[in-house]
């Protein structure tokens, strides 16, 4: 009874996956392998990956991904801990401070980061102050300046799952934890960090795919000198319309990123927990 | 229409921004199209100039802004109905757009305007409205007017100071094939080009993935010179900023505004009035005036101050026309290689 | 930590300290200046859109109100209207079209065995990790196979897919909630189980569903993929709209939108706040 009222409910949403999501991703699959006289060939892949060039822009894209991952988890958790030790108010600001990225326009984000670590803007303007740089640099259309600025965008991603956890965890099985001696770093080891971990890989889902395909922030603060897949499957789309082609890039991305996704799937099931928050 | 619409979305209040996306995307009455422009600039002179012009004539106007580049993807993506009636490109498009059979001839007879145009400005796939020229944009206040394209890349006055962009840009493809031919290619031949960006990467300041981008650091004063055409620097300068047009030595590219009608058009007949009022001197003589400053390819309209500041007849007239179809066969090729070249 | 390389044996005591210290130093420094981080280029974006000068650039050359004075002008501003007008229509049957799909699938999931709800949930969890460029793509290959066109329609199709896991996760946290007894109850009273979900689920899950639907909306008012694969020409929307005054001409008045977005969400999310606690266990 309650299962089959579960699946009546379920399925319009299933279906709606299957069909409309998944569905799309098969043709996808198949027009990659489709030749131009119709007629089953691998050649856009072979052509892919037999290009040393394209190969590395792939490894180059998932580098992207990971780096941004480090980034975003060395700055999140500690957010995140704050948010923990925090009173009511000092909650709040952070919850806001944490909606705030994920809702302002991308275009203008990026626009803001153009600014910050240009050859004028502050960041370049205090280390020149400081003496660590005697001439005043730019770190647009390099790796540095790509990855702060996707930092910056996608830390939401990891924080508001792991707010969620904390806002929900018990304090007192922490504080417990203290009155039997466990300091501080320890209590985060064997407390903390074990209630985190699940939101925590679910983060890391989210931001890797997030940051592998964020195509504006890529193309403007990279520049031509970095190249990464997204750029790819717009040119051949929308510059030279080999949609096959498109395809068979966009899907080596999907397998790609999807291998890096089930690897931290596996991680989360044999540590014997949920694979989301 | 889209306009009129606005208010209405408006005044209605909640209901009505719910309701607004409902009412049918393209209005059915008779002498009503859907013509692109290019976003920004030429959008907004297409609805307040054209747009009126064309409504005299009985024709109601849709300007739906989209690049050139975009216009053909979304052509190609329509599968049989297309999503506008008349496209607004350049040649290289034109090319591709006649190659996959996506625009039709046009019968000059039907334009009252016809005669009045310019010789270059007739073509069998439909008019040019404008030339655009290109050449080097540069800061006067920072970097000395450079002499050409070859200065750029030899002049240390000029090291670190100037930006470029790929050819996926019309502008950048027409700025490299002169730097080919400076550098000793012959049509259709690239290598020259290439090897010059392996040897001097360090050397350019900045390469960016569109013309956009490169302008963007140009405001940002992260470089100073960059492949433009004459709009861009007149829209720059209309925007407070310090910017000058330079005429390469070895000749300004060219590259003409073409309107076309697509294959299967809703309404051919307003088709051919929009393309009327958009050759006519009318609308050609405000068009000519700032902000916008287009060349006129209509024969009675002179040009004006803003043009001449940039461009003679007689520096209009020893123009460089590339060949689009040699342009066109290459460009993949051109793109990918240019990846490597750049490439960190 | 002045005492931590004194050459004696260090006491527990002091070592407590350290580790606090550092502790703190690692929240409270690393966690302060994440906040900052995340702050600081919106509130840059907000500066600049108060500027006085004809194009973005920073510093402002000058502090005034008239961008925002422009962005409301109908005449100069008016396709921007159009945009932000269909953008909140399509977030708005995007939001609509996720509770309709989403809200019902989180509460079936949570009454669902264990051993299904793990094995089915992926799929309705997909869009979220796969890219949804490559989602356009496919959507816009499939359409153009069906001989059609891209069109309103399937802007809201494609939205609704990709965001409606959003509500699915904000939802399901709620619904886990709800006590099946109660349900149970009211089945057993005769009501159909239409009218139960109607009568006593719903109204369980409207926390879930609220914030779902403000995630939703805001997401989808940001969208450039799906849009830009999806959209007929005629259909523009805010992000491309403004990504256009970008590149042409850096117009401020996209800062002054941005300054408008800031400042209604914060006001949402104070509202909100109030209303419902937004993040609820998962």
């Amino acid at each position: 009874m309650q299962r089959t009222t579960g699946a009546i409910f379920a399925s319009p949403m299933l279906a709606m996956m299957l069909l409309f999501f998944l569905a799309p991703l098969g043709v996808l699959a198949v027009a990659s392998v489709t030749g131009p006289e119709g007629g089953l060939t691998l050649d856009n892949y072979r052509v892919f990956l037999a290009d040393g060039f394209a190969v590395g822009v792939l490894v180059d894209t998932i580098l992207l991904g990971l780096k941004t991952v480090a980034a975003v988890t060395l700055l999140g958790v500690p957010l995140a801990l704050l948010y923990w030790h925090s009173g009511p108010r000092m909650r709040t600001l952070i919850l806001v401070a944490t909606l705030l990225p994920m809702l302002t326009s991308n275009v203008v984000r990026t626009f803001a980061w153009i600014v910050i670590i240009g050859r004028n803007g502050p960041i370049s303007q205090t280390f020149v102050e400081l003496g660590l740089s005697d001439r005043p640099f730019s770190l647009m259309f390099s790796e540095t300046g790509l990855v702060m600025a996707l930092t910056q965008i996608e830390l939401p991603l990891l924080v508001l799952p792991l707010i969620a956890v904390l806002s929900a965890a018990d304090r007192r099985l922490v504080e417990a934890a203290e009155v039997l001696g466990a300091d501080r770093w320890r209590s985060l080891v064997t407390v903390l960090l074990p209630m985190m971990t699940p939101a925590i890989l679910a983060g890391w889902v989210l931001v890797f795919a997030s940051a592998t395909t964020s195509y504006v922030t890529q193309s403007v603060i990279g520049g031509a000198r970095l190249i990464y897949m997204p750029q790819f499957v717009y040119r051949e789309v929308g510059v030279l319309f080999q949609w096959p082609m498109a395809a068979a890039i966009s899907f080596l991305l999907l397998v790609s990123t999807g291998i890096v996704m089930l690897g931290v799937t596996i991680l989360a099931r044999h540590r014997r927990l949920a694979a989301y928050a | 229409m889209t306009f009129r619409m606005t208010r209405r979305g408006f005044a209605a209040g909640a209901a009505g921004l719910l309701a607004a996306p409902m009412l049918p995307r393209r209005a059915e009455a008779a002498g009503s199209i859907v013509a692109a422009a290019f976003p920004g600039s030429w959008e907004d002179a297409y609805r307040t100039i054209m747009a009126p012009i064309a409504a005299e004539a009985g024709v109601d106007v849709t300007i739906a802004p989209a690049l050139a580049q975009d216009q053909v993807g979304k052509m190609m993506a329509s599968g049989g109905t297309p999503p506008y009636d008349a496209l607004l490109v350049s040649p290289g498009q034109t090319a591709m757009l006649q190659e996959q059979g996506l625009i039709d001839e046009i019968d000059p007879s039907r334009l009252q305007n016809w005669d009045l145009l310019i010789d270059s400005a007739k073509t069998p796939l439909g008019p040019h409205v404008t030339v655009e020229v290109n050449g080097l944009a540069y800061n006067p206040e920072t970097v000395p007017k450079p002499s050409g394209y070859r200065e750029l890349f030899e002049n240390p006055a000029f090291e670190g100071r100037f930006g470029v962009q790929g050819f996926g840009s019309n502008t950048a493809t027409m700025a490299w094939a002169e730097i080919a031919k400076l550098y000793g290619g012959e049509p259709g031949d690239m290598q020259p080009v290439f090897d010059l960006l392996r040897e001097k990467i360090d050397w350019i300041g900045a390469i960016g993935t569109s013309g956009n981008a490169i302008r963007t650091m140009y405001r940002q004063g992260e470089i100073d010179v960059f492949m433009a055409s004459t709009g861009n620097v007149a829209r720059l300068r209309s925007l407070g900023l310090p910017c000058e047009f330079a005429h390469p030595q070895s000749g300004s590219p060219a590259i003409p505004v073409a309107i076309h009608m697509t294959k299967g058009a809703s309404n051919p007949d307003a088709v051919y009035a929009y393309m009327d009022a958009a050759i006519s001197a009318e609308a050609q003589r405000q068009l000519a005036e700032p902000p916008s400053g287009y060349i006129p390819t209509n024969s009675e309209v002179d040009f004006t101050e803003i043009i001449l500041e940039f461009v003679t007849p007689a520096q209009l007239a020893n123009a460089i026309y590339p060949d689009w179809a040699t342009i066109n066969k290459h460009r993949a090729e051109w793109t990918a290689e240019f990846d490597r070249a750049v490439a960190m | 930590m002045p005492d931590a390389h004194a050459p004696a044996a260090p006491s527990t005591d002091l070592r407590e300290r350290v580790s606090a210290l550092s502790y703190w130093a690692v929240v409270i420094g690393l966690g302060g200046f994440t906040l900052v981080y995340m702050i600081v280029p919106i509130g840059i974006a907000v500066l600049m859109s108060f500027t006085d000068g004809l194009t973005l650039r920073f510093p402002p050359e000058g502090y005034s109100l008239r961008q925002y004075r422009a962005l409301l002008d109908p005449v100069r501003s008016g396709p921007i209207h159009t945009a932000a007008i269909n953008s909140i229509g399509i977030a708005a049957w995007t939001a609509l079209g996720a509770v309709l799909v989403a809200a019902p699938a989180a509460f079936g999931m949570a009454r669902l065995g264990r051993r299904s709800a793990t094995a089915l949930e992926p799929v309705l969890l997909s869009p979220l990790v796969l890219p949804s460029l490559v989602y356009s793509l496919a959507a816009l290959l499939v359409i153009s196979n069906l001989g059609m066109g891209p069109a309103y329609g399937f802007v809201v199709a494609g939205h609704i897919v990709v965001f409606a896991p959003l509500m699915y996760r904000t939802s399901l946290a709620v619904a886990q909630q709800i006590d099946p007894a109660q349900e149970e109850a009211s089945t057993t009273l005769g009501a159909g189980r239409l009218r139960t979900f109607l009568r006593v689920t719903m109204p369980a899950l409207i926390p879930g569903v609220l914030a779902g639907g403000f995630l939703v909306f805001m997401q989808s008012m940001d969208n450039v993929s799906v849009t830009l694969f999806l959209a007929d020409p005629e259909t523009t929307v805010l992000p491309l709209r403004m990504f256009a005054m970008i590149e042409d001409s850096l117009d401020p008045r996209v800062a002054a939108i941005s300054g408008l977005l800031v400042a209604a969400t914060v006001l949402v999310l104070l509202v909100v706040q109030r209303l419902v606690p937004f993040v609820r266990r998962r």
